[in-house]
């Protein structure tokens, strides 16, 4: 079994980048995972627009789906506090870890065939934060 | 903490001043380093502040010494059937929580002592002494050291 690595860029209204500009939870496009993936890792960034300012952080959560589970119509994913945590990005540079901008990589176990990221930036209103994320999957051949 | 008093105290700061990042500024990379410089203005000692220390009487004679506490003690005890202030103090020195010793009043009556000759100068202060801790101007605006990153959200937030 021959094992290949496919990278995709997250997207948020289909831009490769977001400016969060509040503290509203922000969620990207659906991404949907083909069904030869095997493992999956997602690189998130942020970059603070500003000076930042201790708590100027970027909690990330993954919102799975196994399609329509309120037998309704369309898809359900993870509701915002009980989705699966990432990370949160700190980018106040005396704080540890705290860097700004901030990138980190996520190992992912790839549970459910869609999902979307979801992203809070608790004081975006104040300082605008960039976001950015990259998934590569490996998939089996 | 409040931060909006420590932002109007740093901003009033001309010594901070060089530091000093707001959001009406452009992005300063070095901000780590001039948030860390503004709480080390703010942390560095100067002058003395008063704190709260309750001593008893055993607790005296334990923080001067017992030979002087108790010399001390004894020139109190004598002179309190003349002061009420004092009778009343005393009752509190033999009980187990004792006076506070960083109270204004406290310090005044140490003071009047000295001047009714009951106590020398030396003896007021040595007692004084033990709720005088050193000061600085983060202590004088929000009671208590600052941080980097308080400095931040002070500056930034507020």
């Amino acid at each position: 079994m021959a094992i290949t690595r496919v990278q995709t860029q997250v997207t948020w209204s289909e831009a490769s980048t977001l400016s969060v500009t509040s503290a509203t939870e922000v969620v990207s496009d659906v991404i949907t995972l083909v069904d030869t993936c095997v493992a999956l890792s997602i690189q998130i960034s942020a970059d603070n627009a500003g000076t930042p300012a201790s708590g100027d952080t970027a909690v990330w959560r993954i919102q799975w789906s196994n399609g329509d589970v309120l037998a309704n119509t369309g898809d359900d994913y993870d509701t915002s506090e009980h989705a699966q945590f990432l990370a949160q990005l700190d980018t106040y540079a005396t704080n540890t870890p705290g860097e700004d901008p901030a990138r980190m990589s996520v190992p992912v176990t790839p549970v459910a065939r869609k999902f979307v990221i979801a992203v809070t930036c608790a004081n975006a209103a104040t300082r605008n934060m960039t976001i950015a994320a990259r998934i590569d999957e490996q998939r089996a051949a | 903490m409040n931060y909006t008093d420590l932002k109007a105290a740093i901003l009033a700061n001309a010594e901070c001043q060089p530091y000093v990042i707001t959001n009406d500024m452009p992005k300063d990379y070095d901000y780590a380093a001039k948030d860390a410089a503004i709480a080390a203005i703010f942390n560095a000692e100067a002058g003395t502040r008063l704190v709260e220390r309750f001593e008893n009487a055993i607790g005296i004679m334990s923080a001067v010494g017992a030979v002087t506490g108790a010399e001390i003690l004894e020139k109190l005890d004598q002179a309190k059937a003349q002061i009420p202030a004092l009778k009343w103090a005393m009752l509190a020195m033999v009980s187990d929580t004792g006076i506070n010793l960083g109270d204004h009043e406290t310090q005044q009556m140490l003071d009047a002592m000295v001047t009714a000759s009951v106590l020398t100068q030396a003896e007021a202060d040595a007692v004084k002494a033990l709720a005088i801790q050193p000061s600085s101007l983060a202590y004088e605006t929000v009671s208590q050291p600052i941080t980097a990153a308080d400095v931040s959200i002070a500056l930034r937030n507020y």
